[in-house]
């Protein structure tokens, strides 16, 4: 069995084809569509705990879902660079004109559309850019979803400009026992490894759950590293590492800092 | 991996680590267990008196004494009705209330002694040890008004110092039957005072004179004289000459021996102190010629020794 090839399906990769699906995400899935369907325009937070999975979730979205999607990456931007880019989104060419300006065109510009503009990292926009956000979602002409750490998420919501308004909190959460278990074995599955997936026990799976916490992040690195250490104890004949096990387990949680030895 | 030799061996730390941790975590468990089972099977502190109760408890060890206190009062319907006759008889009762400090076995008194010096130097009064079955208790400040215990509770309170307010309550009847035996006490001791002074009134009216000399010798002379001046006998004469002869006041020793053969001329005693005195003044001639004139008409085995004894001497 390729270990290394197992350790990759854990890899947090920037583009992946495959994303597993928990409950958490089926349901915020369905209501996102569910308020963009029936709702009037205006913002959606995405807020949860670093690496529960909001990068990861938006860029399922970007791809997979059915509505016309801006998506950013980096919030480190300017106003008006962030109104230039989705002017320039609709094919049409940006003059030089004023932040007032622009502001009018691309309202002019998306009024009659349905995109949705999904920001990642949002707790880094600058207040200038914040006030932009609002100023547009005042406008009507987008949906936007602004993903954020739930701590600075609280700070933000708090202010009057957006408590004042319609919005929606969406909140993903860390992932239950049950949900990991299927998470480790769908992925080991899609690599043809059910044999390895059996040898993977409860008790194994509760102990990476402990250490982890159902974050999604953790227990994929975890999981990576652990296969890694198989592989190369594999390839160097360590007879006590070449099958899963606690100790890999232990040692994978050492390398990734959750267990402090 | 470069680093896998490394983690392996930080993995077996943290394992060996956590072992031990667990390994002391269930000795200590087992250790409070086993403490906890000993503590439950020891006999409870009996209370000073069956009146007594256990009115504020400020430790939670005796707290977990009154919780466990309760439930076997519940279970035993004999102990339930004694609760029973307690609280009737408080009813009735007084109250004595005192700070409960310590309870010690009686093989461990030292402890109770230096904690009572401590207490003593931080400001109780009346400390006081008393012991009770196997048990020493030590308490202080007892009084009848709850009130003058509350600078005391304070001061207990600021020091941090364990106690409780231990309530000792006492019917009418108590204090009747102390009042009564304080009453017999002072009765005795006025009986025995009593006594002794008419001793010395009495002593003249005693036929048989008190044999040995000491005894007779506290007694007032004076007395004596103004005894015999109003009621003259031989007993009296006899007890002022050998008083007197005893201090050798020989001359008047010799005038109360004469006084005594008045009253009883056959009896040898005024003779021996009349013949000894005259002996002791150097009338030794004279000493021996009355004894010789007494063995003319009595017998005494006590006069002919002295008199063989007076003359074998020179």
């Amino acid at each position: 069995m390729d270990y290394l090839e197992l350790a990759q399906c854990f890899e947090e990769k920037i583009s992946s084809g495959y994303y597993h699906q928990n409950s958490g995400v089926v349901r915020i899935k369905n209501q996102i569509a569910n308020i963009i369907d029936n709702d009037t325009k205006q913002l959606l937070f995405l807020t949860g705990e670093p690496g529960v999975g909001k990068s990861a979730f938006l860029k399922y979205l970007e791809s997979k879902f059915s509505y016309d999607i801006i998506k950013f990456d980096i919030p480190f931007l300017e106003p008006i660079d962030f109104v230039k880019i989705l002017i320039k989104k609709t094919g049409t060419k940006v003059d030089n004109y004023s932040l007032e300006e622009l502001i009018k065109q691309v309202v002019f510009l998306y009024k009659n559309s349905n995109y949705v503009v999904v920001i990642d990292e949002a707790q880094l926009l600058s207040n200038d850019m914040m006030e932009i956000i609002r100023i547009l979602a005042d406008s009507k002409a987008f949906w936007f979803i602004l993903a954020m750490h739930e701590h600075e998420s609280k700070k933000i919501l708090q202010e009057p400009q957006f408590a004042s308004r319609p919005h929606k909190i969406l909140q993903l959460q860390n992932i239950s026992l049950e949900e990991c278990r299927e998470y480790i074995y769908s992925e080991l599955e899609t690599k043809n490894a059910t044999m390895l997936a059996n040898t993977i026990t409860d008790k194994y799976i509760k102990y990476i759950y402990k250490l982890t916490q159902g974050n999604m992040r953790m227990l994929k690195k975890l999981l990576y590293i652990s296969f890694l250490l198989i592989d190369y104890a594999q390839k160097n004949n360590e007879e006590r590492y070449k099958a899963f096990n606690k100790c890999i387990i232990t040692m994978a949680a050492i390398e990734t800092g959750l267990i402090n030895a | 991996m470069h680093n896998f030799h490394d983690l392996a061996k930080r993995c077996k730390h943290y394992r060996l680590k956590r072992f031990f941790l667990f390994l002391i975590i269930g000795f200590v468990l087992l250790c409070f267990a086993a403490g906890f089972f000993l503590y439950s099977k020891q006999p409870k502190t009996p209370s000073l008196s069956v009146s007594k109760e256990k009115e504020v408890v400020h430790t939670e060890k005796s707290k977990r004494q009154k919780q466990l206190k309760k439930p076997v009062q519940k279970a035993d319907k004999t102990t339930f009705t004694k609760t029973r006759k307690r609280d009737d008889l408080s009813k009735k009762s007084l109250a004595r209330y005192s700070l409960q400090f310590l309870v010690v076995k009686k093989e461990n008194a030292y402890r109770a002694k230096k904690r009572k010096k401590v207490l003593e130097a931080i400001g109780f009064r009346n400390c006081k040890l008393t012991p009770y079955s196997k048990y020493i208790y030590l308490s202080c400040n007892a009084t009848d008004n709850k009130k003058e215990l509350n600078k005391y509770i304070d001061l207990a309170k600021r020091k941090k110092i364990d106690f409780f307010v231990d309530v000792h309550h006492y019917t009418k009847k108590e204090t009747k039957t102390k009042q009564r035996t304080k009453q017999k006490a002072e009765k005795k001791q006025a009986i025995k005072k009593s006594r002794q002074a008419s001793i010395a009134k009495e002593v003249p009216k005693i036929k048989k004179a008190p044999e040995p000399m000491l005894q007779v010798q506290n007694i007032n002379l004076k007395q004596l004289e103004q005894s015999f001046s109003k009621t003259p006998s031989y007993n009296t004469a006899l007890l002022l000459a050998r008083n007197y002869y005893t201090d050798k006041a020989y001359k008047k020793a010799i005038y109360w021996a004469k006084k005594a053969s008045e009253f009883n001329k056959e009896s040898a005693d005024s003779w021996l102190i009349y013949a000894k005195s005259l002996y002791a003044l150097g009338r030794k001639k004279q000493a021996k010629q009355l004894l010789h004139i007494y063995l003319q008409y009595e017998y005494s085995d006590e006069v002919k020794s002295l008199l063989n004894q007076w003359e074998n001497a020179q």
